[in-house]
């Protein structure tokens, strides 16, 4: 199954949505920030926006506050969703 | 970000009404007094899509001809099929790559029609399982409409999913590439294009379409490398970054091999020895220090 994280209200109401879904691209770990057209892709093993565009200064800082705090729960999802790349498999790899 | 193609939401005014008997000012009187109507149902919709209004029949048909021979993508957008009537009078001309949008249900016949003037025809109906309609104005208007979906189906005879972009290109999918490491099956019964395009839903599972179009759209792909390029801050990428700001090609590194500096630009030696990097450096134009500046 796809995983959404549950958002606090206040961010859920404005369309924001984080998912790790089945397929993505294949790159490192991470989960897809979401709204309306426009997508970022946070790193989760090393903690960060994996592209600068969008800017990611567009992400309101409680929804990266939210993935940090859920940073447990949402490694332990990838794993089971991308059992073929691990979070800790690829420490200081490319 | 991809090539744009150009927009024009077509809006005609409906069927005039019979003029009234009642003497000018009093019906004028009256029209003031009426609120003025707002647009339901899909036109609600088709207006909200940005892009230069078509207003008139005239308009209609001077816009479609301009197109006459245009290698560029248009995208028509209207609310009925009825406001394309006009151009019956200019159906024999030869068009370019014209693609339309209309926001209802088209009977075979008109839809028949409709292709002999326009490359692509996207409508509701049939198999075809559109995005929600206030998702599919915003994606229409996008500026990344093209990395976008709008709609798709299901073809389980051909095993594939054709998908439409938000440039009314169209891709096809083959179902058994969804199906890799996960912990889900992908139930092709239940298929939505959801998140404003971005996702592929086949039941509980989910695609990134940005996912789908890596693998399926070259020129996608290339774009996306393109980018990957630019943001790499490791050495391999600076040393990458000046090798091409000075024009030169991975042999001209000598007695440095061209395998060796593609190793270092691919981060495969992530730590050159010293007289390595001199020797980059010294080709280059730079100190040893500053390549990592670039």
């Amino acid at each position: 199954m796809v995983y959404t994280l549950d958002m606090p209200k206040p961010l859920r109401d404005k369309g924001w949505k984080v998912k790790i879904r089945n397929l993505e691209r294949t790159e490192d770990p991470h989960v897809t920030i979401l709204w309306k057209t426009r997508s970022w892709r946070y790193n989760i093993r090393i903690t960060g926006f994996m592209d600068n565009e969008p800017d990611p200064r567009l992400v309101p800082g409680g929804v990266v506050d939210h993935i940090q705090e859920k940073l447990d729960l949402l490694r332990t999802e990838w794993d089971k969703k991308h059992p073929e790349n691990p979070i800790d498999s690829g420490e200081g790899g490319e | 970000m991809s090539a744009q193609t150009e927009t024009f939401v077509i809006d005609l005014p409906g069927p005039r009404r019979k003029r009234s008997a009642k003497p000018k000012a009093a019906a004028k009187n009256k029209a003031a007094k009426r609120p003025k109507r707002k647009p339901t149902g899909a036109r609600v919709y088709a207006l909200k899509v940005e892009g230069e209004r078509i207003r008139s029949q005239k308009q209609l048909r001077e816009v479609f001809l301009s197109q006459r021979g245009d290698r560029r993508a248009t995208l028509f957008v209207s609310s009925t099929a009825t406001q394309l009537a006009p151009l019956v009078d200019v159906a024999h001309h030869e068009v370019g790559d014209l693609r339309l949008f209309v926001w209802e249900k088209l009977a075979p016949e008109r839809r028949e029609y409709l292709q002999t003037l326009f490359r692509t025809v996207v409508s509701p109906g049939g198999q075809l399982e559109l995005l929600a309609s206030d998702e599919l104005a915003e994606v229409l208007s996008s500026d990344s409409r093209a990395d976008l979906l709008v709609a798709g189906s299901v073809n389980r005879v051909e095993g594939v999913v054709v998908l439409y972009r938000g440039s009314l290109d169209r891709l096809a999918v083959p179902l058994g590439w969804f199906g890799r490491s996960s912990d889900v099956e992908p139930d092709f019964d239940d298929f939505e294009v959801t998140d404003y395009g971005q996702t592929v839903r086949f039941g509980g599972f989910e695609a990134a379409t940005d996912a789908i179009l890596y693998a399926f759209d070259a020129k996608f792909r290339s774009r996306m490398k393109q980018r990957q390029l630019e943001l790499d801050d490791s050495l391999g990428g600076s040393v990458r970054r000046l090798r091409e700001l000075r024009g030169l090609r991975r042999s001209d590194f000598a007695p440095l091999s061209s395998k060796a500096i593609a190793r270092i630009e691919r981060g495969e030696i992530k730590s050159p020895r010293a007289a390595t990097l001199e020797t980059i450096a010294k080709r280059v134009g730079v100190e040893p220090e500053q390549i990592s500046t670039f």
